[in-house]
């Protein structure tokens, strides 16, 4: 778990991590590999991938809202003034 | 228990969850866990509090008030609990209203479930648990807000909330042509449930 760092500041662009873990994860697969920027800090949150395991001992994570571009997620499919909000925690992120 | 993993089709994971829900209950009843009345009594007690109509009150107080609707842009998550309503059915859980606008629409789906504010809508419509809806609305958001009805502009901006963590959006339509001079009330029966999840316009059947 990092400390607040630069990396995910509002307005800095991130990657979604790529993961094809079997236990239960909420970066949903449209979004792995792709960049978007951070467009809000939610607060800190029970990490869902723990939670959704009983027994194991619950980390706490940075939960933010990413904006990706259509474009980004779609190419040429995705309308040129269209975008997706996703919900992420900062473990499912990278620096991009 | 074979028959419980039979191949995935919607109403077939349907009947598997019910099969699975009845065959928990019966359980927990048979050890003294529970009792029909009392799950009864919890689903209504649950259920009592959510609907549409909260959801509706918000916009229709946005509308009237816009300190409220400032309030409510900034943290919805307090704002809605001036009115008695919580945005979520677990204590942390965030709420936030995202507004549409003259150059902008907004859509809100949960890909990974069909997570949305209950309090504020009732329990989600079967479209909205559908993966036809789930899928296609972060891809192509245009196309099914055409199949709802809502034809958008090539100048405004759409954009797609997917709420898969702990924050729960709902839509701040914009009011309506022809809605001026009316009541609280009167505004909220303009404000279906689609409105709150951006596949529905508010109308008074006015045109400007």
């Amino acid at each position: 778990m990092s400390g607040r760092s630069d990396a995910f500041a509002v307005g800095n662009r991130v990657r979604v991590k790529v993961s094809n873990s079997a236990g239960h994860h909420r970066a949903p697969r449209y979004v792995h590999g792709r960049c978007g920027r951070i467009e809000s800090y939610v607060g800190r949150f029970g990490l869902p991938d723990d939670l959704a395991e009983p027994g194991r001992p619950v980390r706490t994570d940075r939960l933010f809202t990413v904006c990706f571009r259509a474009e980004a997620l779609w190419g040429a499919d995705g309308h040129p003034s269209d975008s997706v909000y996703v919900d992420l925690y900062s473990l499912y992120l990278e620096p991009a | 228990m074979s028959a419980e993993h039979s191949p995935e089709h919607g109403h077939n994971k349907n009947a598997t969850l019910q099969a699975r829900v009845n065959r928990l209950l019966e359980i927990a009843e048979r050890h003294g866990l529970t009792t029909p009345a009392a799950v009864d009594e919890r689903v209504d007690a649950f259920l009592s509090k959510t609907s549409p109509e909260n959801g509706s009150r918000v916009v229709a107080r946005a509308w009237l008030d816009a300190g409220f609707a400032d309030r409510l842009r900034d943290d919805a998550t307090t704002a809605v609990q001036e009115l008695g309503f919580s945005g979520g059915h677990q204590s942390d859980m965030r709420l936030r209203a995202v507004f549409n606008s003259p150059t902008q629409h907004n859509v809100i789906v949960c890909t990974l479930c069909s997570c949305y504010p209950l309090t504020l809508m009732g329990p989600p419509p079967p479209w909205y648990k559908a993966e036809a809806y789930r899928s296609r609305v972060v891809h192509d958001p245009r196309g099914v807000l055409g199949e709802f009805g809502l034809d958008i502009p090539e100048s405004v901006e759409v954009r797609v909330w997917d709420s898969t963590a702990d924050v729960r959006y709902i839509v701040i339509p914009e009011r309506p042509i022809g809605s001026e001079g009316l009541d609280e009330e009167s505004l909220m029966a303009l404000v279906t449930r689609n409105c709150l999840i951006g596949t529905g316009f508010p109308t008074t059947g006015r045109r400007p």
